[in-house]
């Protein structure tokens, strides 16, 4: 959930990876059918244990539920025989136990599948979790939030539909289906062959209704997604909305995605209107015929009164499992498209898992290093640098002149095409993501509160070890719990360092108060604070700084700034900035133009080579000097 | 007939106001403005349910009559029945799927619209009451579930007008069986009922834990970049995890009370038929009916368990479709910030000046005015003077055109008056319809705008220039790019006074100038107000606000600090 989300850095990043000719960035890949059967296999080869037993169940049940016809066709077939009040009882009773049977297995077959589903849709859920938070950060940026979001919240509701109702029904239906048929077969083999006369009815109108509703789904999936989307973005958008009058506009546009999905499920419906009457005939021609057939058997002495009654039952039982099968069948389309879209995403190439390369010392090393987002557009043109432990260095430059890419390369959020980027020795890209984050931290204007509590949002890193730096090669040591949480002592330190230990104390329930849940209302500046206090906590030796500080109130609240310098202390710093105002401050100043340093050196060293930096800073100071 | 019963191309405003005044009332509110599909499908559903209700009668009797001591006539006869029946289940079924999915839609269409409706009007005022998330969470859950009742209720009465016509008809034959069946099967059901609440209630809870997975989920796409910067990715993963392992928890309890309760449903009718069957197997013996009776009366009382589990599954949907309309009604129940004025004035035409005691801050009519600040207490400032925040009782009232903001005619006002900052987002769609907003604008003043906001790359960022499309939230533009759009559609506005909060702070110090430059030429004879830290816009400005030296925090902008530009 979104409380405060100002983006307006990452230039270059996300302009490239929508470059025409990028293939369609902003929607995500469906999850091929056969990738679907693979999905299924490997479900069932899981759990077969669990699977054997819900079959089984059911098949009892259905047994017991097909014994019903059999004693009643007995029944009327005895009572025209003159049979004995008594044997009358006896058969209700056999038949009381019968139901019974039936009632406690079915209970049990459906319990079965509940924790079943449960179980799948809890891995579905977490495995695309997982999933995304492998996935390239570049990517994510360059789908729509609203495609990302409607995967993960409405498909996975809707596939939670499909398993819980679907799966147990289209089960029973289908084992109804097929004992069912078995008893006619046992009952009167003759009589049985007029099924055949509704196979048409069921066959052909499913093959034509079926790969139509299909497509049909899947853009009715793609369309929910867009209301829901367009849903997000006004709401989020809503203090725009009103401020500059786009209120009609906003409802139209929503209003424009609704319609669309009332016309394509409207298609949908012209399918069902033929499909499903074609059913119902499916059943009830035959059971016509059986009549005819059954009275020309019987005349002949072929079958039997209470073979007749127990076949047109049976054919009347038919209607229901086979409407009940095929629709929810139809159902289960809805959760096979949710599904197609929830596991599309593990298509989606993940970021390469990296061998546990550990670095040694602090300082960073930059080798001739290139990169792209796309194969053939390079940004960064052969970047040299080096960085000393405790170095200031501030990357000014214009617009679009890779400054952010390389901000997110030294925080090894992209890797180098070419290249070497080296931390303390060690290859950025063959350290893992768990090592190189204790590293290199990246700071950007972006500010998130995550839905939780205030510290849950504070001990989302992973906790340092005890040595400095974490550079040592031993583990965590005995007094650092592995799942990594932070004494309370030690929150307090970090919210009072960043002077936010006040606003959570007048929380009602201090460091356990819910934020961003609607209740507690979250400034940008308290945002921000939040965000230093949990960099001191996960304490990385460097920071990038991503226009970190263009937000912040350099006038107003200095509190933040002094949090600030207390988190800059003793760290390296790559600083990002547009603007000149503390630029002299730093131990050195890189320039950037077109993907290269094009001068480096300190404010005083750059100014006297009277190049571009020397441009920048007259232009800058020309205006400052009102 | 079937053919209206969806409306894709509904306008917005002819969606009515919504009764929001309790969960029925708006349930019933969906229903009285559309009532047609849901009426059809009563009328249908009940149509499509006779003949499978007539048909264990029609067998009956054709056993009887037609097979054991019946002429081929009579048997052709009865076949012929059974055809007539199918026929008409089928026509009635392919109405009945027309009219029930209209009247979902129908549902769900409005349950949409008057979500997105509110949050347009609720505007920056929503911000500090409801999360994105809660509001998408109803959309992607709540108005479906509205949606499935209607599309069951239509059935469900369609099945309880089939219980009643076969209750007739074995009332008919045998009045004995008939009162077994009539009171045993509704019995049966009710039987079922006091199992149902605690379902709802596991069913409510699991929901809730699936809302907040679902808002943990929504968390990743918003904030991935956050965690990525952090290195979060495990502790996030694992907080999921066990949010979802207490979904799956309520999940697995909600789903075994429901099993239960299908096992029960099995059962209680169930034992209605053995009922029927022994006490016609025993009318049989002494003769009252025929064993084609007997059969018609077990098939009846086996049929009947479709109208029963339709009421029960109508039950089920209803009681979804409640809680979920709770849900709207507490959103649609949110009233906009500020409350407009009971006797609005109107403001004078032409120029505004501004001016607010609080903060120190004149800004005379038609004069660009940089207020030299930015960050936090700059943003709240800027909302102030444009009637967005609350105001200080001790601090006076902001005056436009010398009318306190809170007595101002609130739409004038907002139209007149305009706060562009840096939390304005970029919405999906063509640029040109992006940028224009509700006013029709000609490409010429869309250009003098972007070239004012020095935005005129984006248009070669985009393929089709005026004509492409942004994506949401602008992601395919820089965030340069994206501020300078933004900046661009508030000078689009023509708004007699624009506040603008910090627009360039994303932007190199040679555009800004640029940008200050242009602006203040393009705002020329109308009152602009710009927050902003950097001396370049001072330096374009008219007038200049500076914060007295030394004060800190929300003592930043004191009376008297106004100064002219040099």
């Amino acid at each position: 959930m979104t409380i405060q989300t100002t983006d307006s850095t990452g230039e270059g990043a996300v302009r490239t990876a929508a470059a025409p000719g990028a293939p369609e960035p902003d929607r995500l890949p469906l999850a091929r059918q056969q990738d679907v059967r693979r999905w299924l296999r490997e479900f069932v080869r899981r759990n077969p244990g669990r699977i054997s037993a819900m079959l089984a169940l059911f098949g009892l049940a259905l047994v017991a539920e097909l014994v019903g016809p059999r004693l009643l066709g007995y029944l009327v077939e005895s009572v025209q025989k003159d049979t004995t009040v008594h044997r009358v009882d006896l058969v209700a009773l056999a038949f009381v136990a019968v139901l019974a049977a039936q009632a406690v297995l079915s209970g049990f077959a459906r319990a079965q599948t509940t924790l079943l589903g449960e179980k799948v849709l809890a891995e579905t859920r977490e495995s695309f979790v997982r999933r995304v938070m492998r996935l390239p950060l570049g990517t994510v940026e360059s789908v729509g939030t609203g495609d990302l979001l409607s995967r993960a919240t409405s498909d996975v509701d809707r596939l939670n539909e499909g398993i819980r109702l679907a799966m147990p029904r289209i089960l029973l239906a289908a084992v109804t289906l097929a004992l069912t048929v078995v008893a006619m077969l046992l009952t009167s083999p003759l009589l049985s062959l007029v099924l055949i006369t509704g196979l048409p009815f069921a066959v052909l109108s499913t093959r034509w209704y079926r790969p139509r509703a299909t497509s049909g789904y899947e853009r009715l999936l793609a369309d929910e997604a867009d209301v829901l989307a367009s849903t997000h973005e006004t709401v989020r958008g809503a203090a725009s909305v009103e401020a500059l009058g786009l209120a009609r506009r906003r409802t139209a546009r929503h209003g424009a995605a609704v319609g669309r999905v009332v016309g394509h499920r409207r298609r949908i419906t012209w399918l069902q209107t033929v499909w499903y009457p074609s059913l119902d005939l499916s059943t009830m021609i035959p059971m016509a015929l059986t009549l005819l057939a059954g009275g020309a058997a019987y005349r002949q002495g072929w079958a039997g009164l209470a073979e007749i009654t127990a076949m047109m039952l049976y054919i009347q039982g038919l209607n229901g499992p086979l409407v009940e099968l095929l629709s929810w069948t139809d159902e289960l389309q809805v959760g096979n498209a949710a599904l197609r879209r929830i596991l599309g995403v593990e298509r989606l190439p993940v970021e390469r898992a990296q061998d546990g390369a550990v670095p040694d010392g602090r300082r960073i090393r930059l080798r001739d290093v290139r990169f792209g987002y796309e194969e053939g557009r390079e940004v960064l043109h052969g970047i040299d640098l080096e960085i000393a432990p405790g170095e200031r260095i501030a990357v000014v430059g214009t617009s679009g002149a890779g400054k952010s890419t390389l901000g997110k390369l030294l925080a090894g959020v992209h890797h180098p095409t070419t290249g070497v980027l080296e931390i303390g020795g060690a290859a950025v890209t063959a350290m893992s993501v768990e090592t190189l984050r204790r590293e290199v931290a990246l700071v950007t204007q972006e500010n998130h509160v995550f839905a939780g509590s205030v510290r849950g949002n504070l001990t989302l890193p992973e906790k340092p070890h005890e040595q400095d730096g974490g550079n040592g090669p031993g583990g965590a040591r005995g007094s650092v719990p592995r799942d990594g949480s932070w004494s309370d002592d030690e929150l307090w330190a970090a919210l009072e360092t960043v002077g936010l230990a006040d606003w959570v104390r007048a929380l009602p329930e201090g460091l356990d108060t819910g934020i961003a849940t609607g209740n507690v209302d979250v400034s940008p500046a308290v945002a921000q604070q939040l965000a230093l206090a949990r960099l001191l906590l996960a304490d990385p030796h460097t920071l990038v700084l991503d226009e970190a500080t263009a937000l912040m109130d350099t006038t107003a609240s200095r509190q933040v700034e002094r949090s600030m310098a207390a988190l800059l202390e003793g760290r390296s710093v790559i600083s990002i900035v547009h603007r000149l105002d503390s630029v002299q401050d730093a131990d050195r100043i890189a320039v950037m133009d077109g993907g290269r340093i094009v001068e480096i050196g300190s404010h005083r060293e750059l100014l006297a080579l009277d190049g571009a930096y020397a441009r920048l800073w007259s232009s800058w100071s020309a205006a400052a000097r009102i | 007939m079937p053919v209206g019963m969806f409306r894709p191309a509904e306008s917005p405003e002819a969606v009515p106001e919504a009764d929001h005044g309790g969960a029925w009332r708006f349930l019933w509110w969906l229903v009285r403005v559309r009532p047609g599909p849901l009426v059809l499908s009563a009328v249908l559903g009940a149509l499509w349910m006779l003949p499978l209700a007539l048909l264990p009668l029609v067998v009956g009797y054709a056993i009887d009559d037609g097979i054991r001591d019946g002429s081929t006539g009579s048997l052709l006869g009865w076949v012929g029945v059974v055809g007539v029946l199918a026929v008409v289940q089928a026509a009635a079924g392919a109405g009945l799927i027309q009219a029930a999915m209209g009247g979902q839609m129908h549902a769900v269409s409005f349950g949409h619209r008057v979500l997105v409706r509110q949050a347009a009007r609720l505007g920056a005022s929503l911000r500090h009451r409801s999360g994105s998330g809660d509001v998408v969470a109803v959309a992607a859950g709540d108005v479906p579930n509205i949606g499935h009742a209607f599309e069951v209720v239509g059935r469900s009465s369609g099945a309880v007008a089939s219980f009643l016509v076969i209750a007739v008809a074995l009332t008919l034959t045998s009045p004995v069986l008939g009162v077994v069946v009539l009171i045993g099967v509704p019995a049966a059901l009710l039987g079922i009922g006091p199992l149902l609440r605690p379902l709802q209630r596991r069913n409510e809870e699991q929901r809730d834990r699936l809302g907040t997975a679902t808002a943990q989920a929504g968390d990743i796409c918003s904030g991935l970049r956050v965690l990525r910067g952090i290195g979060g990715e495990r502790k996030f993963t694992d907080r999921f995890v066990d949010i979802s392992q207490q979904v799956r928890r309520a999940g697995e309890s909600a789903g075994r009370l429901e099993a239960w309760i299908g096992a029960a449903g099995v059962f209680l009718p169930g034992l209605v038929t053995i009922g029927v069957a022994w006490l016609g197997a025993r009318l049989v013996l002494s003769g009252d009916i025929t064993p084609g009776e007997l059969v018609a009366f077990y098939g009846a009382s086996v049929f009947l368990v479709i109208p029963v589990s339709t009421a029960t599954e109508a039950v089920e949907a209803i009681s979804l479709a409640h809680v979920a309309a709770g849900r709207i009604c507490r959103f649609l129940s949110l009233t906009p910030e500020p409350v407009p004025p009971a006797e609005p004035l109107p403001l004078p035409d032409g120029p505004l000046p501004l001016a607010d005691q609080g903060s120190g801050i004149h800004a005379p009519a038609g004069c660009l005015t940089t207020v030299v600040a930015s960050g936090e207490h700059a943003s709240r400032t800027a909302a102030r003077l444009t009637h967005y925040g609350p105001f200080d009782d001790r601090e006076g009232r902001p005056r436009v055109g010398d009318v306190p903001l809170d007595r101002a005619d609130l739409t004038e006002l907002r139209r007149r008056l305009v706060l562009s900052g840096h939390s304005d987002i970029l919405f999906s769609g063509p640029l040109r319809a992006e940028l224009a907003g509700e006013r029709d604008r000609g490409d010429a003043a869309l250009l003098d705008a972007l070239h004012a906001a020095a935005a005129t790359d984006v248009l070669e960022a985009l393929p089709q220039g005026l004509d492409g499309v942004l994506v949401e939230g602008g992601r395919s533009l820089s965030g340069g790019q994206r501020q300078r759009l933004v900046l661009a559609r508030a000078l689009l506005t023509d708004a007699d006074v624009l506040v603008l909060d910090d627009p360039t702070s994303a932007v190199d110090a040679s555009t800004e100038a640029l940008i200050a430059q242009r602006v203040a030429a393009y705002r020329a004879e109308r009152t602009t107000v710009v927050f902003s830290g950097s001396p370049l816009w001072a330096n374009a400005a008219d007038a200049v606000v500076r914060p007295a030296p030394g004060t800190d925090g929300d003592a930043l902008l004191t009376p008297g600090a106004e100064q002219p530009a040099p």
